[in-house]
């Protein structure tokens, strides 16, 4: 069966091969021989760090990044736990991230040095249960809206749900031209709804939640 | 403080925000607007169609409200805004999820139950669009009065099992209606029923949610009986996630421990350290993450508080008992602890973690202060 599987030619292994997750993929392919470690080394990769633990994420890190065009991975989905975010700086064409868990200690990290150097991304979501201050959630907005992140199509922002965002610190002179689809899971105000179409002048899907900033304060 | 911020607000309002009432119509700012999906809260019905409704762009594709109010639940209302506004309205969905039965509605029989839905479900206009609705009571549960469009639109159900009273509907609609639901939770009560039919199913859930209004003793809860409906409503083999949050509410120990054995994908499970302690061990092996719930921190037992001294100390979270807990569970990716209610961690315990866990024994944790979480990955 390995034989005949071998006899495959390079194109359709490389096929079948993208759909095998990334670390399974590795642990069975890799160093067989050169041809495999070529097709492996090209493949458009999308991990999904998720549920990772300490031993398999510092296999991906020290054998699976260094044997594979980072360039080319796809898409991209971690956990933020201990230092995992620097990791996205490898990745600079990724097309896709997702980030959970995400807290306040590395807002400043993603919205300043991660974020604006994906100039491919057109999917983004961020999941944080914990506490964002307001300067957190206006330091990711201010990019989110902006021509940094010129690709950008589709933004989910899954944030601590009882808590409120506003729009009106931002800064105005930014817009989101490229964003059609944003999907905001936390409370606003009815004023600050207004303040974020600004944001957005193409967007087609919305979704929000709303109060009346009159009665609920 | 109140008056204050209200005060900002208004300052803002005439100098840099627009104010509501300068743009009537929302398609100069986002003419592409074709999908809008909005929670309302403290917003009247009469309110969202002026200050929100109306203003959106007429080519609007889907509308999708979820409201806590029954102001929501005429059809009538609906039918002359939509028809007029919205032309091209492919798809209307609506929940009304209230936590209290109405005073003014009667809801004794199932023909009063049709007759709160009459203005959609026996309207021409909803009809030929396929808008109908569905009702679920139950007194029992949190969420005692749902009204939702057939099929239910979002990832989010809360409801519970047995007594639900319904308007007229085919058990077909019923069973394919919670297609969509991912995240559900179930309210725990007394009231068990034999030979109970239910006919609805939930293909499609991935996590899921204990709430407990138990109030008999939950050890005397019937979590066979519970466990053998439950399958039958739930596609349990699609559960990675398992969540038993009211940290100071009574859970059936045996309910959790038959779940365990039962749900092939489960790799997630939060519950409080009080139950965790009676749960079977090789169950929880093959977890990847804890989370564990505690009522307060002390860096010893007893703690010094008079208040911790009303507390069992598995409720009480003490530096011994995270490193039992570090070396148990040190097999898995993550293990949470959570404080909730009570005294949280000081400077003393954040030095206390860096000196053992970094320092002696390198292992990696982040501290959430502000969250009272602590977070352990192996």
């Amino acid at each position: 069966m390995g034989r005949r599987f071998e006899e495959l030619p390079n194109e359709l292994l490389w096929f079948i091969m993208e759909y095998i997750p990334p670390i399974d993929l590795f642990r069975t392919f890799f160093n067989l021989n050169q041809r495999f470690n070529q097709i492996i080394r090209l493949i458009h990769f999308r991990f999904n760090l998720l549920y990772t633990n300490k031993n398999e994420f510092n296999y991906f890190l020290n054998i699976i990044l260094p044997n594979i065009e980072s360039n080319w991975i796809k898409s991209y989905y971690i956990d933020d736990i201990s230092n995992r975010l620097y990791s996205i700086n490898i990745c600079n064409n990724l097309q896709s991230l997702r980030i959970y868990h995400l807290h306040t200690e590395n807002i400043d990290l993603l919205a300043k040095n991660i974020l604006p150097k994906l100039k491919q991304l057109n999917y983004l979501c961020l999941y944080s249960e914990f506490t964002l201050t307001e300067r957190d959630r206006n330091s990711l907005l201010n990019v989110i809206f902006s021509e940094q992140m010129s690709s950008l199509t589709y933004c989910y922002l899954a944030f601590q749900d009882f808590d409120q965002i506003r729009f009106d610190q931002l800064n105005r002179i930014n817009k989101s031209f490229s964003l059609k689809t944003l999907i905001i899971d936390q409370w606003c105000g009815l004023r600050d709804f207004i303040q974020l179409l600004h944001f957005i002048p193409n967007i087609q899907r919305l979704t929000v939640r709303l109060f009346d900033s009159n009665t609920k304060e | 403080m109140k008056f204050i911020i209200f005060e900002r607000k208004i300052i803002y309002s005439r100098t840099i925000i627009p104010s509501l009432n300068t743009i009537d119509d929302f398609t100069i700012l986002v003419p592409h607007l074709i999908y809008l999906r909005v929670k309302l809260s403290q917003i009247s019905f009469t309110n969202a169609t002026k200050i929100l409704f109306l203003r959106l762009p007429s080519q609007l594709r889907e509308l999708s409200i979820s409201t806590w109010s029954i102001e929501y639940a005429d059809g009538h209302s609906w039918q002359t805004l939509l028809s007029s506004k919205f032309p091209h309205l492919k798809h209307f969905r609506l929940i009304i999820s209230l936590d209290q039965i109405p005073l003014n509605h009667s809801i004794t029989t199932n023909s009063d139950l049709d007759n709160l839905v009459k203005s959609f479900n026996q309207s021409k206009y909803f009809l030929d669009h396929h808008w109908n609705v569905l009702i679920n009571i139950n007194e029992l549960d949190r969420l005692k009065f749902v009204l939702h469009t057939i099929p239910y639109p979002i990832e989010n159900f809360q409801t519970t099992f047995y007594n639900i009273r319904r308007c007229t509907s085919s058990s077909m609609i019923i069973k394919s209606t919670y297609f969509y639901v991912n995240k559900l939770s179930l309210t725990l009560h007394d009231d068990l029923v034999r030979n109970h039919i239910d006919d609805r199913y939930f293909p499609n859930v991935n996590q899921l949610i204990f709430l407990s209004n138990l109030r008999k003793d939950s050890q005397q809860f019937q979590s066979i009986e519970y466990f053998n409906h439950l399958k039958n409503l739930i596609n349990l083999s699609n559960i990675t996630s398992l969540n038993f949050p009211e940290e100071l509410h009574e859970y059936p120990i045996q309910l959790i421990n038959i779940l365990l054995e039962n749900l092939p994908k489960l790799n997630s499970l939060t519950l409080s350290h009080r139950l965790n302690v009676y749960l079977k061990t090789q169950s929880i092996n093959s977890l990847k993450t804890l989370t564990l719930i505690f009522t307060m921190y002390s860096s010893i037992f007893p703690p010094a508080t008079r208040m911790g001294h009303l507390l069992l100390s598995n409720q009480i979270l003490t530096n011994e008992l995270i490193l039992e807990l570090v070396r148990t569970f040190s097999h898995i990716q993550t293990l949470t602890l959570i404080l909730r209610h009570l005294d949280g961690f000081d400077n003393q315990f954040s030095e206390w973690l860096k000196r053992i866990f970094l320092n002696e024994q390198n292992i990696s944790y982040d501290l959430l202060l502000n969250d009272r979480i602590v977070r352990f990955y192996f």
